[in-house]
């Protein structure tokens, strides 16, 4: 069987992430080809796996001589409409699957269009909330939609060793791209309003991001680190290789630091997920994607969006309920070992698409 | 069109009120420099493209980069680590983009080519060209951006170097703090200061005393060092100590004469209660409207190279500086440097030298003045000193931090928050 997976961009998001675990479960009878549009970062997230060729072309007619040129089986399309005229014109062996990961709304638009090539077999989206999302914007379309878990890497459950002598200041976690959607604008002013109000505790923002976002919110974000005062509070990494990340969280949990997300839509919150596995506690938006991979807020702390003050009582209470944090911890690795593991995702996904085959 | 008539309108009217408050002398000085400015701005950007094009060759072939954010010029008098780190990684193999401080656009003169792997850059032209120049390595295995000033660029710097996967070195050679709290560098933010420290992979400081205030992130020690070959002293050199003026002890000192650090008044009181001691002072800064007694002579400005015509004729070599936090961090260059002369150094203001050969720390002025006397009559056992000396070149100090770099680079980034800092 012959695969093509066809993403935007080949960088170090969570899409790229899901398809990397996807492939290294996938059973060895499967070829797989994958297409990006644009490279903004190397190919280091794919290296070692079993993959037949990494086409990177944004040029369409080129696109539909590679596509006609490999007859796939199927063609897995996540959030490219670019792509869909050609797929609408392919051979009707090829079957088509589209996967919606895109929180963005106006990345959308191809959905609330019907931009859905014919040949398309079904619809996978990563959660129970972003389906209901999917459902109203298709409108009563009538295409299959499935709803599947992103799963995420082994490495994020291992255990990691740290040998410290002292611990200086606790550490706060934000992931994300610099944009609205993320909300970095509030974790901001959280932070500022958590250091004044907590004289007592020397804090540090690690902010994780910035490197695939745009050069304006770049630009703000600089700008009220400066105003705010935050500039000896803050460690910034634009960007971090794949494979350093569950040090950070793990890293992140031991100091008696947690992961914070601010984010005003999701479609299943990658970074949630993934501390969750590397036992960090979380405070997150109550995004009703959050609600669902929290289970309401058994395994962590759900704020409500736009209120810094109950932000920061979360934050408290937290800090001071070492046996209620344990708890929350608990509960989410388990979920996450559950329900995030990469290789039942990859089965189950296999079992939606080669259905009824 | 409309838009051009707009702003032909705009600059009218602004020409007429120049003319009117500050005079048609100011208005044509005013038209001159901005004429001026264009053209230095239009040449540099072809020199920035004869930059790139060269560049990209060098840098492919050495596979290995060293971008410098330094806080003076690389043919400066003063700021000898900077370029002397440069020379040294130049000799390991890296090309070197040395992007240097200037306060305005008249004195980044220094653009181009010292060498075939050194690259000089005004700081300015390097921060609007800031994602091409580092988009120019993008290829190359090692990359290493080093601090030696904390500026205020450094924010951009090192969020959009981290994008291009450089390694962020934070060479602490000053206590700027101290400096500014002196009125002596005004451009220094502390909040930029601890934000540099918290977001570099590798902190290093020249002195015990700088490692311990910012032992929070724990940096590496790299003191000061010397380079031979800045020294002509293989010429021999006859100088008769009958055409100076006459003393018992010809004392000196090299460097820089501001008043932050420099004891002056240390110095003029021994010089008053020893007429026949012969103080030789060497340097630049010193502050307006001091008078000196006869037996102190004022030189000036020495370049390096001459430095020994002068040197060869003390008895002791000095280092007085204030008792502060400022003079207490410092690794002063000179020291190496005198005893590479073989002068022994009497030191005022500097605990922590007094773990080197031949450098005897005063507390006190009678114990200044004991030393001066005590270190006149001793012998130098060359074997100590050139132990020591070997061991203080600056290639070996680009070795060591050569050592460091390798040695974090595989945990670039990871490394800021997991085991350096907490080891």
């Amino acid at each position: 069987m012959k695969f093509l997976f066809i993403y935007q961009y080949l960088s170090i998001g969570g899409v790229e992430t899901i398809i990397k675990n996807r492939i290294k479960f996938f059973p060895k009878s499967i070829k797989i080809d994958l297409l990006f549009l644009y490279k903004i970062s190397s190919i280091e997230i794919f290296e070692g796996l079993n993959i037949n060729k990494i086409y990177i072309e944004k040029n369409l007619k080129k696109i539909k001589n590679i596509i006609m040129e490999n007859k796939y089986d199927y063609i897995i399309s996540i959030d490219t409409p670019q792509v869909h005229e050609i797929l609408d014109n392919i051979n009707e062996k090829t079957k088509i699957i589209l996967e919606v990961h895109t929180g963005y709304y106006e990345n959308r638009e191809y959905i609330r269009r019907k931009n859905i090539p014919k040949n398309t077999k079904l619809i996978i989206v990563p959660s129970k909330s972003f389906k209901n999302i999917i459902l109203s914007e298709l409108n009563n379309y009538n295409i299959p939609i499935y709803e599947l878990p992103n799963c995420v890497d082994k490495i994020f459950f291992e255990e990691y060793e740290f040998k410290f002598s002292k611990i200086i200041s606790i550490p706060i976690l934000w992931v994300g791209r610099l944009d609205s959607l993320k909300n970095w604008l509030e974790m901001l002013k959280i932070f500022k309003k958590l250091i004044e109000i907590t004289k007592d505790i020397n804090f540090e923002l690690v902010i994780v991001g910035g490197y695939k976002s745009n050069k304006v919110d770049v630009d703000n974000f600089k700008y009220l680190l400066k105003e705010y005062e935050l500039l000896d509070k803050i460690i910034w990494l634009p960007y971090i290789n794949y494979y350093n990340m569950p040090k950070i969280y793990k890293m992140v949990s031991y100091r008696g630091g947690f992961f914070i997300s601010t984010s005003k839509s999701e479609s299943f919150g990658m970074t949630v997920a993934e501390s969750m596995a590397s036992k960090c506690p979380v405070i997150i938006s109550n995004i009703d994607t959050y609600k669902e991979l929290l289970d309401e807020s058994k395994g962590g702390f759900l704020y409500e969006l736009g209120n810094i003050y109950d932000a920061i009582e979360k934050i408290n209470i937290l800090l001071n309920n070492e046996e209620l944090k344990n708890e929350k911890i608990i509960y989410s690795y388990n979920k996450a070992l559950r329900e995030f593991d990469p290789i039942k995702h990859t089965k189950k996904w296999l079992n939606i698409i080669l259905k009824d085959n | 069109m409309r838009n051009f008539i707009i702003s032909l309108k705009r600059k009218y009217i602004i020409s007429l009120k120049i003319i009117k408050e500050e005079g048609i002398k100011t208005f044509f000085k005013k038209i001159f420099m901005k004429i001026f400015n264009k053209l230095i701005t239009f040449t540099n950007n072809l020199k920035f493209k004869e930059f790139a094009k060269k560049t990209i060759e060098i840098a492919k072939e050495k596979d290995k980069i060293i971008i410098i954010i330094s806080g003076v010029k690389f043919n400066s008098y003063s700021g000898n680590r900077n370029t002397n780190i440069a020379l040294n990684f130049y000799k390991r193999g890296y090309f070197i983009l040395f992007v240097y401080f200037t306060w305005n656009k008249k004195e980044e003169t220094e653009i181009g080519f010292v060498n075939k792997g050194i690259y000089l850059l005004p700081l300015r032209i390097f921060m609007e060209n800031i994602y091409k120049v580092l988009e120019l390595f993008y290829f190359v295995s090692k990359k290493i951006i080093i601090f030696e000033f904390p500026c205020k660029e450094s924010i951009d710097i090192i969020s959009i170097s981290k994008i291009y996967d450089f390694l962020v070195i934070y060479d602490i050679k000053d206590d700027w703090e101290e400096f500014y709290k002196l009125k002596e560098a005004n451009w220094y933010s502390k909040n930029i200061e601890i934000f540099v420290c918290k977001n570099s992979d590798l902190l290093i400081s020249v002195s015990i005393g700088l490692k311990n205030k910012f032992n929070d992130y724990k940096p590496f020690i790299v003191p000061n060092g010397y380079d031979p070959s800045n020294f002509n002293i293989e010429t021999k050199i006859e100088i008769s100590r009958e055409n100076l003026k006459k003393g018992d002890i010809i004392i000196g000192y090299f460097g820089h004469l501001t008043s932050a650090w420099f004891n002056w008044d240390l110095i003029i009181e021994i010089a008053e209660k020893y007429p026949n001691w012969f103080f030789e002072i060497i340097g630049y800064g010193m502050p307006d409207g001091l008078k000196l007694p006869k037996n102190i002579n004022y030189i000036g400005k020495v370049k390096r190279e001459f430095l020994y015509y002068h040197v060869k004729k003390w008895d002791v070599s000095i280092v007085p500086f204030k008792k502060s936090l400022l003079s207490e961090h410092s690794d002063p260059l000179k020291v190496y440097e005198y005893l590479y002369m073989k002068k022994p150094v009497i030191v005022y203001g500097i605990n922590h030298l007094k773990n080197y050969p031949y450098v005897f720390v005063a507390n006190t002025i009678d114990e200044f003045i004991e030393l001066i006397k005590y270190s006149k009559e001793i012998n130098i056992d060359d074997d100590k000193l050139y132990k020591f000396l070997n061991n203080s070149l600056w290639n070996k100090r680009a070795e060591k931090i050569e050592f460091l770099i390798n040695h974090i680079s595989t945990q670039k980034n990871i490394f800021i928050i997991t085991n350096w800092r907490f080891r």
